[in-house]
């Protein structure tokens, strides 16, 4: 079985990510683009997760992927039946669905025909999906099952210890014994709405290709952070758009890597795999280290925040770490470490979402009519 | 119009340009075969840098050391993979050298894993059991066949990889003296080649063995030599012979090397690669009684307490058990598994052919598993005089051309021949043993390209018969990729090299 998840993720996942660095970063030297695309691949989350854990997230994050390249070089009738192929195959891909429907939103209002173009995606959508459904079709019982299982409202607001905003919260006010459920749904979802709607507004405004890149990781990350029913392995789904971003942003990008692999220890540790967690996080700091040729003299040359952040992602991950190994909690809080885990990366995936956020803001809006992303 | 929004572009903040990478401001690490400038094409000059790596260290330089942390980072990797019988008879050893006298440590026999290696591999056995013992005092009772708690797999794999230390020390011992700014990716490659090599890993951190160490000690006799310290290299090298005595195979080319160039060398002060053909030189006495009484005083020390025993007898009859058969139970990919399988051949083809009649007594003699004593049915049985006698006979050539032309060179490469022609004609040859011709052979494959093809050749098909080693479901995509890999990495480097 191991083997069909090492082969799926050959077949789908690793030629989307050459894809995308052959293709996206096209005007980088060819070893450049080797280089990318071998970070991308090694980072630790999904090949612990996916190898270590065992899921396929390989076909869904592949899939994405794929979409992603697609629409960046404007195939945006591909791009969706990609992308509803990667939904119907795993629901959590729609974390991304915010930013690709602003983009493709606000590039079809930008171009000479929006209404037509608008309404061929609309087509496109609903045939793939129709496609994917069709045998299940046969009745509204059997879609509204379909619906429920994929769905699981009745699991709560979350499970077991998440670094989502509703756990963090709950540390303190209990959540889940105060409001009932349905209100729990629809304060959540106001929250994720309200979590996503400046990147997607800006996203549809003024749509661009790094813009788009940043966008994917603000919606997931929105929905990370205030959706309902989460799972600590969801954040596989904001690591895949942060690591394309390795490109442009490559600090940010490796420390988000770092921290959301950090977050899923506990999981991990319960699987058995500390030390090869421990070993690939290693890899991926040698490769990183090597590949962006960093050196004690370049780290000098960071800003002040940069070393700040170094110093606080060195102090986080180490203080979890040893946390987790020699403090022993209080018999009344037996699961202290565990909140702590959730709690620090929590606080580091809300600053990181303010950080991503403002940074897209930050950039103009182009035109997309080239797909390459150029060189200034 | 793509050129003027690619200029409105350009105001834009962060675009993915390569500019905003960070540049290289230092030189990386790794050494470069030519200097190259930057922005090359090929993926492996990526790992290059702007200028040539004149500054790097001569010992232990960060290129060798992020090599070494590779190594244990995938050694560590496979900490949960399948383990031999092996890893018990080490278990075994570990419990009778720390809970036994010494006069017990041939005799005792509780375990059928009985102790058959030389006693200086009993005491670096009990140096371990001292630690062993604070891990887990169970590891060192005798009667705990079998025993396996997490706690003695973690110390018993993780003594492997520590000891891999001194292989490590080895190789940088012997590529110290290669000099030259040239030389130093030729250095950085034969680093690479022994650290990493695909073998060690099967052998050592899968199928757990101790190759790391004592491949370490054989680096350690060779580099004395190749720095013209003859007499060092040879006691390093019975300090070997006292480790595990399968350096047997590579005794002659010593014994000829040494005879030749330190008891003749008329008082030559260069090291052995630049010494010219010596010849008609004196006989130096001296030197020759030195080395003897060193070797003399090694074997002294190592087989002095069991002499005082009286247990010589049994000693070799553990070190040299010649009742175990001609061929092991995974048949060594050796001359004598070509002679058996066509004996196989030949008790069904000779009736169908109406040569010989079909022999009475045919059972899966050799074929059953099983190791024992055996005779072969239509082919003449093969006394263990006739395999050393072939043994001898094809190491003969290069010895000769050895004794004319001591020259370090040629000692390496009839190391090599002596362990070679060991393995093909060998007594009861394990098919473990080709990792001792691939590794004495790494160090030959820079020098020509030539070499570095017939390396090449050989690695690929040593690594290739190791395979069948590790046969569990689990490991079969990790043994053929580090196979893969490895020979991957050879063609690689060499073909940077020899470009």
């Amino acid at each position: 079985m191991r083997a069909t998840v090492l082969v799926s993720d050959l077949l789908i996942f690793f030629p989307a990510v050459f894809l995308f660095c052959r293709q996206i970063l096209a005007d980088f030297t060819r070893s450049k683009q080797i280089a990318i695309a071998f970070m991308i691949l090694l980072q630790p989350g999904l090949i612990l997760i996916d190898h270590g854990h065992f899921q396929y997230n390989c076909i869904s994050l592949g899939l994405a992927l794929l979409a992603i390249v697609a629409v960046m070089r404007d195939w945006d009738i591909l791009g969706s039946v990609l992308f509803c192929l990667s939904l119907n195959y795993k629901q959590m891909s729609l974390y991304y669905a915010p930013a690709f429907f602003s983009f493709l939103l606000g590039k079809s209002l930008q171009s000479a025909h929006p209404v037509l173009r608008i309404a061929a995606l609309g087509v496109t959508v609903i045939a793939t999906f129709a496609l994917c459904w069709l045998p299940f079709l046969t009745s509204i019982d059997s879609v509204a099952q379909v619906l429920h299982r994929i769905f699981p409202i009745g699991r709560g607001l979350f499970e077991d210890k998440v670094a989502n905003v509703w756990c963090a919260v709950s540390v303190l006010i209990k959540l889940r014994a105060i409001f009932e459920q349905a209100l729990l749904v629809r304060i959540s979802a106001i929250c994720t709405l309200l979590a996503i709607l400046p990147s997607s507004v800006n996203l549809a405004l003024r749509p661009s290709q790094t813009g788009f890149l940043y966008a994917l990781v603000n919606s997931s990350l929105g929905f990370f952070l205030f959706s309902y029913q989460v799972h600590e392995k969801s954040i596989l789904l904001v690591a895949l758009p942060a690591s394309l971003l390795l490109a442009s942003d490559p600090l940010n990008a490796v420390f988000f890597l770092l921290l959301s692999t950090a977050s899923m220890f506990p999981l991990l540790h319960k699987d058995g795999l500390a030390i090869p967690y421990a070993i690939c996080i290693v890899f991926f700091v040698i490769v990183v280290l090597h590949m962006l040729n960093v050196s004690l003299q370049a780290c000098q040359h960071l800003t002040t925040i940069g070393k700040l952040q170094l110093a606080a992602v060195i102090v986080c991950f180490s203080g979890l770490h040893l946390a987790w190994y020699f403090y022993i909690p209080p018999a009344h809080l037996p699961h202290a470490n565990l909140l702590l885990f959730a709690v620090v990366s929590c606080a580091s995936f809300v600053l990181f979402a303010v950080y991503f956020n403002w940074r897209q803001w930050q950039l103009n809006g182009v035109p997309t009519s080239t797909h390459k992303l150029k060189h200034s | 119009m793509s050129s003027s929004s690619s200029r409105a572009n350009s105001s834009a903040g962060a675009a993915l340009t390569p500019s905003s990478l960070p540049s290289p401001s230092s030189p990386s690490f790794l050494p470069t075969p030519a200097s190259s400038s930057s922005s090359s094409t090929s993926f492996s000059s990526t790992m290059t840098t702007t200028t040539t790596a004149s500054n790097a260290a001569p010992l232990g330089d960060s290129a060798s050391w992020a090599v070494l942390l590779v190594a244990t980072l995938v050694k560590l990797l496979l900490l949960p993979a399948y383990r031999s019988t092996d890893f018990e008879v080490h278990r075994n050893w570990l419990a009778i050298t720390h809970s036994l006298p010494l006069r017990q440590w041939y005799t005792e026999d509780t375990s059928q894993w009985t102790l058959d290696y030389p006693p200086f591999f009993a005491w670096f056995e009990w140096l371990m059991s001292q630690v062993a013992v604070l891990v887990d005092p169970a590891i060192v009772v005798v009667s705990n066949l079998e025993y396996a708690s997490s706690a003695t797999v973690t110390f018993q794999r993780l003594s492997v990889i520590v000891t891999d230390i001194v292989l490590f020390y080895g190789v940088q011992q012997y590529v110290n003296t290669f000099r030259g700014n040239k030389d130093l990716y030729k250095s950085f490659i034969v680093t690479i080649f022994i650290v990493l090599n695909a073998g060690l890993l099967l052998v050592d951190h899968i199928h757990f063995q101790y190759n790391g160490i004592l491949n370490g000690v054989l680096l350690l006799s060779i580099a004395a030599i190749q720095k013209g310290h003859d007499l060092i290299g040879g006691l390093l090298f019975a300090v070997l012979l006292n480790l595990k005595h399968i350096y047997l195979y590579l005794a002659p080319a010593y014994f000829v090397f040494l005879l030749r160039h330190y008891c003749f060398a008329a008082a030559s002060s260069g090291s052995g690669s630049d010494a010219a053909s010596v010849q008609r030189s004196r006989f130096v006495i001296g030197n020759f009684l030195r080395l003897g009484a060193g070797v003399a005083a090694v074997f002294a020390l190592s087989f002095g307490p069991f002499l005082l025993e009286g247990q010589l007898g049994q000693l070799l009859s553990r070190l040299f058990p010649f009742k175990r058969g001609l061929c092991h139970a995974y048949w060594a990919p050796n001359f004598w598994a070509l002679y058996s399988a066509l004996d196989k051949v030949l008790i069904y083809a000779g009736p169908r052919l109406g040569l010989w009649p079909m022999p009475e007594h045919v059972t899966a003699s050799m074929t059953g598993g099983l190791v024992g004593d055996v005779s072969h049915v239509v082919l003449p049985t093969v006394p263990p005089v006739a395999t050393m006698v072939l043994t001898l006979l094809f190491m003969l050539p290069i010895l000769v051309v050895l004794w004319r032309r001591p020259t370090m060179p040629m000692f390496l490469r009839s190391v090599v021949v002596c362990a070679y022609a060991s393995f093909l004609f060998g007594w009861h040859v394990h098919e473990k043993a080709i990792v001792m011709v691939v590794l004495p052979m790494s160090l030959i494959a820079v020098q020509h390209a030539n070499d570095g093809k017939w390396f090449l050749l050989l690695s690929a098909s040593g690594l290739y018969s190791l395979l069948p080693l590790i046969f569990e479901p689990r490991e079969f995509f990790v043994k053929h990729l580090i196979v893969l890999s490895y020979v991957l990495l050879v063609y690689c480097a060499l073909r940077v090299l020899f470009r």
